[in-house]
């Protein structure tokens, strides 16, 4: 083989890199795009749910409490009890589920789009306020520990992500 | 104006009863003195003419009847004796006007007349007031079945109102939660991250689903209005009466909320939501005692 073959096709391998490339960039986009279209459902489905479930245990709190106050009928006291302390767990379950798939792809998309030249549109201090809500949710027993956990792992990823690569 | 002995009771027309229970009440004692002064109950004049009661109101000649001294052997006086025990408690002393009565004396014989006078009947109108006791009690019968049957709707009406507050305050979140991410989108648009027709694509499902969250929270909070404008009213009547102890209850429990905060067994957060909601309760039934006293 000439050197001109060679060089010709170490020439064709940077135009199949490119277009690789450029396949990439554009899968990113529509990856990006499909997010966009997701995430307004599941920040409204989240937000519903982490209420849902603080009412719930508020309410549950304040029922055994006015129970002791003899301020309802002990009767319909538990059967709202026993209605709270089947639903509360499904939409924590729920809401587990949901949130960590949420803050991974999050993760992911702040990864790619970092790759990919695209302008971030999470900043650090978006991060850092995702943060406290979560801290709040375990501290109201709104999230499991377990879960509490993952999620402070996956917004540590999402901080690291965003933090400006090294020089070369 | 109400006899010191009637009952006080909103359900019974006040008039009618009261006339008839205070005549037969002086009746009554009217007859007593009379039977005391030997004179038959019976008895009455129409100017100088004698007639008995006992005896339809025939004309008797107290001379020659024994209405005097010894009317207690009047077969009249006896039969009408008799029939006194089958006569309901309230009507025992009935008698007719005491003017007549009053003015009976031991007179001479009259000539007898041709035929009695007219008379308006004089026997107490037990009918009248045998309907009026019924219609009473069926009014508290039906007072109870209505007191019953509102209790339940109230009952039922504060779990749903429950309900759809907390589905009200969930519509709430999500269409905080969509506005949101409008607005996190449209500095996307801005800044250019996204393209324009991206942009109204993304725009265009969202405001459907706020459209649709807002209708629902609309027909939601009017659903709310509506049944609060229906039951507001029975709960105000079932609850006037027990307002003055329920206050005090919850006056209680507030004291004793005071205390489980003072020694720590509950938190701020939910001593604050609990406090609240006592101090509406007790709010709201001291308007509706306020407006049951005016």
């Amino acid at each position: 083989m000439s050197l001109a073959e060679r060089a010709n096709g170490v020439k064709e391998l940077f135009e199949h890199v490119e277009r690789l490339w450029d396949s990439y960039v554009a899968e990113v986009r529509r990856t990006l795009r499909e997010w966009e279209r997701l995430r307004p459902l599941l920040a409204e489905r989240l937000s519903v749910l982490k209420t849902r479930i603080a009412s719930n245990l508020e309410e549950i709190q304040e029922l055994n409490l006015k129970r002791e106050l003899g301020l309802v009928d002990e009767a319909k006291a538990k059967r709202r009890l026993e209605e709270l302390s089947a639903e509360t767990p499904q939409l924590m379950r729920e809401l587990e589920e949901l949130w960590v798939l949420a803050e991974s792809i999050m993760r992911d998309s702040i990864v790619n789009m970092k790759r990919a030249g695209i302008p971030l549109d999470v900043s650090e201090e978006d991060v850092l306020t995702k943060e406290k809500e979560l801290e709040e949710c375990f501290r109201n027993a709104i999230v499991s520990k377990e879960v509490y956990e993952r999620l402070k792992g996956i917004l540590a990823e999402q901080l690291a992500a965003l933090k400006p690569s090294p020089p070369d | 104006m109400r006899h010191p002995s009637t009952p006080e009771c909103s359900c019974l027309p006040p008039h009618s009863v009261e006339k008839e229970i205070l005549s037969y009440t002086l009746t009554a004692a009217f007859e007593s003195v009379m039977a005391s002064a030997g004179v038959c109950p019976g008895l009455y004049r129409v100017g100088s003419r004698f007639y008995c009661r006992y005896a339809k109101d025939a004309e008797v000649d107290p001379a020659f009847m024994p209405c005097v001294m010894d009317y207690w052997n009047c077969e009249f006086y006896k039969r009408w004796k008799a029939e006194e025990g089958k006569r309901p408690q309230a009507l025992e002393a009935a008698q007719p006007p005491v003017v007549e009565a009053a003015a009976v004396e031991v007179a001479r014989p009259e000539p007898a007349p041709t035929s009695p006078p007219a008379q308006p009947s004089l026997l107490p109108p037990t009918e009248d007031v045998e309907e009026l006791i019924q219609r009473a009690a069926e009014l508290g019968k039906l007072w109870e079945s209505y007191e019953r049957e509102a209790r339940a709707v109230i009952d039922a009406w504060e779990e749903v109102r429950a309900r759809l507050r907390r589905e009200i305050q969930s519509l709430e979140k999500s269409i905080d939660a969509y506005v949101a991410e409008l607005e996190r989108l449209e500095v996307k648009a801005r800044v250019g991250t996204i393209s324009e027709e991206e942009f109204r694509d993304l725009k265009a499902s969202i405001d459907a689903e706020l459209a649709e969250r807002t209708r629902l929270k609309d027909e939601l909070e009017k659903k709310l209005s509506d049944l609060d404008r229906v039951v507001l009213p029975h709960f105000k009547r079932v609850k006037a009466a027990e307002a003055k102890p329920e206050i005090a209850k919850l006056r209680l429990a507030l004291a004793k909320l005071d205390q489980k905060l003072k020694s720590g067994e509950i938190s701020r957060d939910v001593y604050e939501r609990l406090r609240s909601e006592l101090e509406d309760r007790i709010k709201r039934l001291e308007r509706i005692r306020e407006e049951v006293e005016e």
